[in-house]
């Protein structure tokens, strides 16, 4: 049973309890979803997954659904918002038809999520079919549907929607099953990919848990950065889930995708959760024995056990729920003695504070052999100005001291789509690029730095500086360090979301493997951009094949604390050689 | 390492005669004007190795006031090809805080390059502008890296070693030069000696204060004066402070705004020069000094509220969680101060407002 049938059956049971007909149909569980496209990534923000009508300019294919329902006269209510208030057309717009029949109001028009009117319906019949019908083709979004019979809307506040939600659903607190793996790892990019990889191989009983349709993270067709840095002793692995050197934002990315998905489905000892998302993680006295995670669609929920678990969300998300010591932002230069003194506040403030690097948005045109139009896009040009392109790279990024990475996602995402359209619809207009056509703008954000996960070790600078041979050395880099920072802070007439980089060439470094464990959830590794390291000591091993390695490493890690029956402190302890000589043996 | 401590006091016509016997005027220098108020040089201290570059000594150089203006070296380094040795004689300098600055050839003593030819106006161009990058490849790279020791046809490939320059490197380095490139970038920038001009230069500025740092147009030297005066000592400065505001780059005023206690902030200096440029700044800074509001700024918060309408969302709801800790008193004036003629103007400043008012 779909999930909107479930609701809607649910709430039709609901409907004697309160003697009113009221039901909640999550807009991501529509069973056609046209070509509306399933967001989850800020869902720990405005509380789910919802669909958007990201159409770059062209309305997108209707959505639709269809539930079991009463007879009877229905009030509708839409949540979503205008992503972009302002003294012109919301960007954003849609209807909602039931039965094909068309509800007086245009939604996405009010500010700030939250619960717009969508107009009432005579339903004649016990079958309901929805249809969200996009209206502009500009980033229209919708969450859920609420009908009811009465003319009011419950009121709910944004604290208490969750519970709402809940009770709308009649889940249960727990997710109904529960599956047990010798190693849970959460988040399917390269670092992800690569822990599961290395786990399996020694024999661990993986799952791999994953919010999206396709597996590699930033390295993935759906938000298209080439992998960089080098193998280590992990190369016949990585190779198996990294990218040719395309141009960041090509489409090269699907052959790389096909080759990934068919590569990590090869592994009968992974069992990969694609779109499912982790939400919650349970750690007692300092060890996680759970995470819960949801189907993005569906609902559905699953109760993921096992003695080891791997954070490559990125966000460092299984570490925050489970308790985790995490820094943010970054450190004052004399935190860890990162200065460097050209550079100056650019590479390491003298005060601490949270302006980390930005995230990417990337996308991509097409030069097309007849004209092809772009709309106009009035609420685009606040923050693209007069700025003109017709590609994108990475350094469009975009990051302010104001923003969290991670709380304030939604609103960095928009904020790049605004530089996008507005930065391509100034280009059109200049009548020399008629031919010129969008032909894809990720909707995913590429981030590249987020929350950091504190282990034994914390990776900096320093060590980059100094080459320290660590005992436990489990990665190797040679890559530069490369630290961004946005070009306005230079030069205030630069665009808010274009960034540089500071280069730091170095010879080889190395990362210890303290550094991939926490320190105080002690069945916890972590790989990727979230490892314990400080903002500087981030700026090089960030790239996809060094945060492959790591996630090999623990993988590794993973296999031989198990053959002990020991956790990741005590193999660094007790069973380093032979950790170190089963890395060795990779190569 | 010695530290000599010799005043040479020039001659009437200033830094010119000295330039002229036995140094021209400098063919680059980043300092603006500052050559031409040369007035006395004081070595400093002696730098280099005997075997390779030889030992050169360092100048500080000052104004008729005792000012202290810049650094100066005047070296001969030896560069060889084809078994012929050659001392090439240049004169560099760099800024009070280690900076390179330019550098300027003496009089008949033209650089040269591949088996001596002259160097050309565009060669010289091309030094100072790769002399002028911290970040080039020779940071990293040894010579031997960059030199392909396969013979070439092309005799502006060579060095004045011999083997070709490798392609990497072509786009830097002067043309069959980059032997004299690679050795003089590294005088440039060689650590020992960046160390030694900051020690020579913390000396001087505890001395003689920060206040002439401050008072340059050059940012870098505004940049250093700010992270080495502790915030406690920043009061004395406030003035200066107040005025850069109007001509710092963001980067610069956000270092600045996070460093200024909230005391300085609401002094009559900063009060005239601040709020009025607020709505002028970048929006880091202005996030800056949002961030500072306490009940203390109130009313260098109702200036700012006056156009509330140009914050954006995330601004809005920064000072509306500032304004919510407010006393009571406190909170509610500047409620009351909310100018409701701008309702409309921006619909998202009003949504944030109305919560404020809700709290």
């Amino acid at each position: 049973m779909t999930k909107g049938l479930l609701l809607a059956f649910l709430s039709l049971c609901a409907t004697v309890l309160y003697g009113q007909d009221s039901f909640l149909l999550e807009a991501e569980s529509f069973d056609d979803k046209g070509g509306w496209v399933v967001d989850p990534q800020f869902v720990e923000q405005m509380g789910s997954p919802y669909l958007m009508a990201h159409g770059m300019g062209v309305p997108v294919a209707d959505a639709s659904t269809t539930v079991k329902t009463k007879k009877g006269t229905y009030h509708v209510w839409a949540r979503t918002r205008d992503w972009i208030p302002g003294p012109w057309e919301a960007p954003g717009q849609f209807k909602v038809k039931v039965n094909g029949k068309e509800l007086n109001e245009t939604l996405g028009t009010e500010i700030g999520w939250g619960w717009q009117y969508a107009g009432s319906v005579d339903v004649k019949s016990k079958k309901m079919t929805v249809t969200l019908q996009d209206l502009t083709g500009f980033n229209a979004r919708c969450d859920a549907l609420y009908f009811s019979t009465e003319k009011d809307m419950p009121k709910i506040d944004d604290s208490a929607l969750t519970s709402w939600r809940k009770s709308m659903l009649k889940e249960p607190q727990s997710p109904e099953q529960t599956q047990k793996f010798d190693l849970v790892v959460v988040g399917g990019g390269l670092a992800g990919c690569a822990a599961s990889i290395a786990a399996a191989e020694q024999g661990l009983k993986v799952a791999l848990i994953h919010d999206r349709p396709v597996l590699g993270g930033n390295a993935s067709e759906e938000i298209r950065v080439h992998t960089l840095g080098i193998y280590g002793k992990y190369e016949r692995i990585l190779r198996k889930i990294d990218t040719e050197h395309y141009p960041n934002g090509s489409s090269e990315a699907k052959k790389d995708q096909e080759k990934r998905d068919r590569n990590m489905k090869g592994y009968k000892n992974i069992t990969l959760f694609l779109n499912w998302r982790a939400y919650d993680a349970k750690a007692e006295d300092g060890t996680i024995t759970y995470v819960d995670a949801r189907e993005t669609t569906s609902g559905e929920r699953i109760r993921f056990k096992a003695p080891l678990f791997v954070d490559s969300t990125g966000d460092g998300w299984i570490g925050y729920w489970a308790g985790a010591e995490f820094s943010y932002g970054r450190e004052s230069a004399d935190t860890y003695g990162e200065a460097w003194d050209e550079w100056g506040e650019l590479w390491s403030p003298e005060v601490a504070d949270d302006f980390v690097m930005g995230s990417s948005v990337l996308w991509q045109t097409h030069k097309s052999d007849r004209k092809e139009n772009f709309p106009k896009v009035p609420w685009a040009k606040g923050v693209s100005g007069k700025h003109a392109a017709i590609a994108g790279e990475w350094y469009w990024e975009f990051s302010r001291n104001d923003l969290h990475q991670i709380h304030d996602g939604e609103q960095i995402r928009d904020h790049m789509l605004r530089a996008i359209y507005g930065s391509f619809a100034t280009a059109k207009e200049s009548g020399k690029h008629d031919n010129i056509k969008l032909d894809w703008v990720s909707y995913l954000l590429g981030k590249r730095e987020s929350r950091r996960l504190i282990g034994d070790y914390v990776f900096t600078f320093k060590d980059v500086l100094e080459h320290t041979k660590f005992k436990d050395a489990v990665v190797e880099e040679t890559r530069e360090i490369d630290v961004h920072f946005q070009q306005n802070l230079q030069n205030p007439e630069k665009p808010d979301f274009l960034s540089k980089a500071i280069f730091y060439e170095t010879e080889s470094y190395f990362i210890p493997y303290r550094s991939l464990y926490s320190k105080n959830i002690d069945n916890l590794f972590m790989a990727g951009r979230n490892f314990s390291c400080s903002h500087v000591g981030l700026g090089g091993p960030r790239v996809m094949l060094t945060t492959g390695q790591m996630g090999a490493a623990v993988g590794f890690a993973a296999s031989l604390c198990k053959k002990h029956q020991v956790k990741p402190r005590g193999l660094y302890e007790n069973h380093l050689e032979e950790y170190l000589a089963l890395i060795d043996k990779q190569q | 390492m010695k530290l000599w401590g010799i005043v040479i006091v020039l001659g009437s016509c200033g830094w010119f005669s000295f330039q002229n016997d036995p140094m021209d005027p400098p063919l680059f220098f980043e300092g603006g004007t500052l050559w031409k108020q040369a007035q006395q040089v004081e070595e400093v201290f002696t730098f280099g190795d005997t075997e390779t570059t030889g030992e050169q000594q360092m100048f500080l150089v000052s104004d008729a006031q005792d000012e202290a203006l810049f650094y100066y070296s005047p070296m001969s380094v030896v560069v060889c090809a084809n078994g012929e040795c050659k001392l090439a004689e240049i004169n560099m300098f760099w800024s009070l805080i280690g900076d390179y600055w330019g550098y300027g050839i003496v009089k008949d003593a033209p650089l040269t390059k591949y088996e001596h030819a002259k160097f050309e106006a565009a060669d010289y161009a091309k030094l100072h502008k790769l002399l002028a990058n911290k970040n080039s490849v020779f940071r990293h790279k040894t010579l031997d890296e960059l030199i392909d020791k396969v013979p070439t046809d092309n005799p502006l490939d060579l060095d004045a070693t011999s083997g070709a320059t490798k392609e990497e490197l072509k786009a830097e380095v002067v043309a069959g030069g980059a032997y004299s490139c690679y050795s003089l970038w590294h005088l440039a920038h060689d650590p020992v000696v960046l160390k030694h001009i900051k020690n020579s230069s913390s000396e001087y500025f505890a001395k003689n204060g920060f206040a002439k740092l401050l008072d340059s147009d050059i940012e870098q030297y505004q940049a250093y004066a700010l992270r080495q005066i502790p915030a406690s000592d920043l009061g004395v400065y406030e003035s200066r402070l107040a005025e850069l505001f109007t001509t710092a780059t963001p980067q610069w005023r956000v270092q600045l705004l996070k460093k200024l206690p909230q005391k300085t902030l609401v002094t009559s200096h900063f009060k005239s020069w601040l709020y009025a440029g607020f709505y002028e700044w970048d929006t880091h800074s202005q996030n800056n000094l949002l961030q500072k509001l306490d009940e203390t700024m109130m009313d260098q918060g109702l200036e700012i509220l006056r156009e509330y309408d140009r914050l954006n969302e995330n601004q809005i709801r920064l000072l509306v969680s500032k304004v919510v800790l407010w006393p009571s008193g406190k909170k509610n004036k500047f409620i009351e101060a909310i100018p409701l003629d701008k309702k409309g103007d921006n619909p998202v400043a009003d949504y944030w407002l109305a919560t404020l008012n809700k709290n």
